[in-house]
């Protein structure tokens, strides 16, 4: 009687304390990661390896994505504008688009996978086979040495993508619309430029920086965390996964009510 | 060969820079490499104004918005643009902000104000800015139509209320009550376009009567004309009676000329006289038969005149002591006889020339 009582209660406090503990235990890895830079000779050297492996390794699946983005952009803002409004507002739709919405979103959410969940498995599996207790008793600063090469690289190569991914895009959407849709590249030009204000790059970036942030330190948490051997490497990985690309859209909703408003 | 990590990242890097400092500049729409010369209008709003909107100036764009900024100490909107040096500003320039589409699209339009004498241009402007004016977006006009159409249908609502079904019924009589009338109307016309045709072809008929009576007039005229034409024949009658008056007299005066140089006629005078006496009833014959119809004066005077040659021959033979007469003329008492019948003939003749109508008689044309 008393378990069918205070069950729910009971299970909804141990959830609030799964949560809380989870939150501290990633603001106390946060914090870590924070003291780590100054640890600059453990993280500097593995940095460019990690820019070439999450951020350069990572532009192609960027560019195809935003290629068709651009394509899909380009005809339904055609299909849905029907006469009323005119064609020039192709250029505009995608422009914008582009570079507030759907360029650093869907990079973000495609490298949450391919970055992400590598990061996660990688460190995961680190974990459950020990290797960075081995680093913590060798002395080693396993969130300078693994954890901040990862971060700082998705900070600094996601939005050099996203940029590249932008314009590839925003490409696609011109030869789009001059072949398919009967305009002109003066008239695409035209809409591109038309409500452009140079704070939607300075938005872009702003946002797929914090993207980068996050998919890398929800990875690296994730796989830092790991228990419970492959498994839980997996686990870890899905995680990993569905936590970033959440925090990506509630980021985004973020930024749009704090920088657009 | 499997380049090095750094290179390739770092060309990545740096093709990103680039990509977004052009991609930037190129979006912005500034010319490549021109300096831009800065301009600074104010406004009391800029409605839908953004920075990056595009400047114009004669409809070509010279320029983009750079800053928008609430200024309290000039009391408006500090509006700063980037505009190409190409572009020569007039003498009174002014910034005009107009919506650019239908669709929210902005812009300023660098204008002489001179061209726009309808616009607010914001005056008492510090030196270096530009006054400025804005002009009403699309969305103050459709909410003005907004307002426009929620009076309609304030309108609409009442006319509904107004217009109930015994309404209806009241205006179908009135209709049909009309519809008679019309039709009354319509049989009244008929009626009075005949009556009007009758009216229209008796005019016609007197205009056709007058038109004949107009001609008759006229000839009447004329034949009028043609004797007072022949009343000039009158005048002319008359003057020889005149005329013949003058000859009488002139026959008096050499009478009595003849009477002063031969008394000896006297005794001869009874003959003479008896000639005076018939010449006086000639000539009293002679008007009296001018009296019934004036146009036999003209054989009259002419019969008068073989009278008076007669006389002259006579007086001649008379002067030169022939005959009966010629030696009457010596006897006084005949003179005496003579001058009182002479002066008996000067009253006649007198009263002939002022009063011809006693003897001539009435003149009638008609």
């Amino acid at each position: 009687m008393k378990d069918l009582t205070f069950g729910p209660f009971a299970a909804v406090g141990k959830a609030t304390e799964d949560i809380l503990a989870s939150l501290g235990k990633f603001g106390e890895f946060f914090i870590e990661i924070l003291r780590s830079l100054r640890d600059v000779s453990t993280w500097s050297p593995l940095l460019v390896q990690q820019m070439r492996r999450l951020g350069v390794d990572s532009i192609p699946i960027s560019l195809f994505l935003a290629m068709f983005t651009g394509v899909v952009l380009a005809l339904q803002a055609s299909y849905t504008f029907t006469g009323q409004i005119p064609l020039y507002f192709v250029g505009t739709l995608v422009g914008k688009t582009m570079m507030l919405e759907l360029g650093p979103v869907l990079t973000g959410l495609a490298l949450s996978g391919r970055v992400g969940a590598n990061i996660a498995a990688q460190l995961g599996t680190m974990r459950v086979s020990e290797q960075i207790d081995a680093l913590e008793t060798l002395a080693y600063n396993p969130v300078a040495y693994l954890v901040v090469p990862r971060v700082l690289a998705g900070v600094l190569m996601f939005p050099v993508i996203v940029i590249f991914a932008n314009a590839l895009g925003i490409s696609a959407g011109l030869v789009t619309a001059v072949n398919l849709l009967d305009m002109s590249t003066q008239d695409f030009i035209r809409g591109l430029r038309l409500f452009y204000a140079p704070f939607d790059i300075t938005f872009s970036l702003i946002k797929t920086t914090s993207f980068g942030l996050v998919i890398t330190v929800i990875g690296s948490f994730m796989g830092f965390t790991t228990r419970g051997g492959a498994e839980g490497v997996g686990s870890s990985t899905t995680r990993a996964v569905v936590i970033s690309s959440m925090l990506i859209l509630v980021l985004d909703a973020f930024w749009a009510v704090v920088l657009l408003q | 060969m499997r380049l090095k990590n750094e290179i390739v990242v770092g060309m990545v890097v740096v093709l990103g820079a680039v990509l977004t400092v052009v991609g930037a500049f190129w979006l912005s729409g500034r010319p490549w490499g021109e300096s831009q010369r800065e301009l600074v209008a104010v406004f009391v709003e800029v409605g839908g104004l953004r920075s990056g909107n595009p400047v114009k100036f004669r409809g070509v764009e010279v320029g983009r918005i750079t800053k928008i900024e609430l200024d309290p100490s000039v009391g408006g909107v500090l509006v700063t643009m980037d505009v190409s040096p190409r572009a020569e500003l007039p003498v009174d320039t002014g910034v005009l902000l107009t919506s650019a589409s239908l669709f929210g699209d902005w812009q300023a339009q660098i204008v002489s104000r001179a061209a726009y004498p309808d616009e607010q241009f914001t005056g008492g402007n510090p030196p270096g800015v530009l006054p400025g004016a804005t002009q009403p977006d699309i969305t103050q006009l459709t909410a003005v139509g907004n307002r426009i159409a929620s009076d309609l249908q304030v309108l609409a609502q009442r006319v509904e209320l107004a217009f109930t079904e015994e309404t209806a019924l009241k205006i179908r009589e009135t209709i049909e009550n009309v519809e008679g009338i019309s039709q009354q109307l319509a049989g009244f016309v008929d009626q009075q376009t005949n009556v009007y045709h009758d009216v229209s072809q008796n005019v016609l008929a007197a205009a056709e009567n007058i038109t004949q009576t107009t001609a008759r007039v006229g000839r009447v005229a004329t034949e009028v004309e043609a004797v007072f034409v022949e009343g000039g024949e009158v005048q002319r009658i008359l003057g020889n009676v005149r005329q013949a008056s003058q000859n009488l007299e002139d026959l008096s005066i050499r009478l009595d000329q003849a009477t002063a140089g031969i008394p000896s006629l006297v005794s001869r005078a009874d003959t003479t006289l008896g000639d005076l006496g018939h010449l006086a009833a000639s000539t009293a014959d002679l008007l009296d038969s001018v009296e019934p119809q004036v146009h036999e004066i003209g054989p009259a005077i002419a019969e008068m005149r073989h009278g008076i040659a007669t006389l002259e021959r006579t007086l001649a033979r008379v002067e030169s002591g022939d005959g009966t007469l010629g030696r009457m003329v010596g006897d006084p008492a005949l003179y005496e006889e003579t001058q009182a019948t002479i002066t008996a003939l000067r009253r006649m003749l007198a009263d002939i020339q002022a009063n011809p109508e006693r003897y001539i008689g009435a003149v009638r044309i008609f």
